[in-house]
């Protein structure tokens, strides 16, 4: 390949219309021409400058949650604001049931106007500053978090800029979920363990306390202490 | 589905579908109200306004594979309301505030390799850029169509918009030198 055919090359990156063999030609091209390289690495900052600089701290799918929950029925008000002002809650009153004390949560169903048939966890929502929203695990709808939240196994929480929920785990410790972040309840025989899918957890626990872990995409994190924070980028 | 698809049942009262849009050009708004605000918290409030108000204005929209390029229009509408509100803030003290809560907000590039400074320049260019080519720019940088997927969200011939791409991508290019990767 020549210069002039991998330049017309470059424009078909600048157009999003190279195909994937294209791509493959021209980085070979690229390993022995160093001025074309230079113009891909050109155009590849270029493009991830603008991407980067212009880029949203709020995951599109988070966005995407608060916004169908304003456009719903069942929110006559002003639109949501993702940066609202704090809002504080007071603690809801239920019992955590761990596996460890032998309660098991089995699958339930989840009736159209999103209240559950079955026995949840007892995990009191201890403060919840801005926007958090979370989910059934068999449900498509996103809910705000509210002092009379409940939560099952395999629901889902998500926090906006700004948000901040604190859940209370049972009589032994606190598990903070920071500003755009999100987590998952997970199921796990005789331990508890929540899924940290993107952002930052912390958790206080005390001592002694039942056994604690917590997943993320690249492992496992087992509370032995406690107080820890685990952060997925 | 493609935005024809989606835009129709999302007319029909389906919100998952205008939900899938969402998803789509979150990025983009977003994109171009911080390029036009200054900052991520406006921008974001900016963005959320822009899609509930195209959600209630979806019968407003004539042409279903334009949906993009209407979004993008009522973005900057929207940004020129921020912008009035701003101005209308008289009180010296909660300008003040709002700056210190803007720049504590105003999220440093997370490109490792841009400084908050040069995140900065980028933002400018981009801003600086005239409506038709910001349009091509976000389309393609943020929501990753190819000219000819523009073309059609724009309602404009396929080379109108490579050219206006290129003399975009030019501008920007010679804006972002100082800080770019040298050409040999």
């Amino acid at each position: 390949m020549d210069c002039h055919h991998a330049t017309r090359l470059i424009d078909g990156m600048l157009d999003g219309t190279l195909t994937a063999p294209e791509r493959d030609a021209l980085d070979r091209h690229a390993l022995e021409c160093l001025s074309c390289r230079s113009r891909i690495d050109r155009l590849e900052f270029v493009m991830s400058a603008v991407s980067d600089s212009l880029g949203s701290q709020t995951l599109p799918e988070t966005a995407t949650a608060a916004i169908l929950a304003a456009t719903g029925k069942e929110r006559r008000c002003a639109p949501l604001r993702l940066h609202s002002v704090s809002m504080h809650v007071a603690a809801a009153a239920l019992a955590l049931i761990a596996g460890i004390f032998g309660f098991v949560v089995g699958r339930r169903a989840v009736p159209a106007d999103g209240t559950l048939t079955t026995p949840q966890l007892g995990i009191k929502v201890s403060e919840a500053v801005g926007l958090t929203l979370y989910r059934h695990a068999e449900a498509a709808t996103w809910r705000a978090l509210g002092s009379d939240s409940t939560f099952c196994i395999g629901d889902e929480l998500v926090s906006a800029p700004g948000g901040r929920a604190v859940l209370r785990m049972g009589d032994y410790g606190l598990v903070t979920l920071s500003a755009s972040s999100r987590l998952a309840i997970r199921e796990c025989d005789g331990t508890t363990r929540i899924e940290l899918l993107h952002g930052t957890l912390a958790a206080t626990l005390d001592s002694p306390h039942p056994p604690f872990e917590v997943t993320t995409p690249n492992g496992l994190v087992r509370a032995l202490g406690t107080d820890f924070e685990v952060t997925v980028r | 589905m493609n935005d024809i698809e989606l835009v129709s049942a999302a007319r029909r009262g389906d919100r998952q579908a205008f939900g899938v849009l969402v998803d789509r050009y979150w990025r983009t708004v977003v994109a171009l109200a911080v390029a036009r605000l200054g900052n991520t918290v406006d921008a974001e409030d900016a963005a959320q306004e822009t899609f509930l108000s195209a959600y209630a204005r979806l019968e407003q929209l004539r042409h279903d594979s334009r949906f993009a390029g209407w979004l993008l229009s009522i973005a900057r509408r929207k940004c020129r309301d921020a912008h009035r509100m701003r101005k209308r803030v008289s009180d010296l003290a909660q300008r003040a505030s709002d700056s210190l809560v803007s720049a504590a907000l105003h999220a440093p590039s997370p490109n490792p390799g841009l400084t908050a400074e040069q995140a900065d320049i980028v933002r400018g260019a981009v801003a600086g850029l005239s409506d038709k080519y910001q349009n091509v720019v976000l389309l393609r940088f943020m929501a990753g169509l190819s000219t000819v997927r523009i073309a059609e969200v724009l309602g404009k011939r396929p080379g109108t918009v490579r050219v206006q791409l290129h003399r975009a991508y030019a501008m920007l290019e010679r804006k972002l030198r100082a800080f770019a990767p040298e050409v040999t």
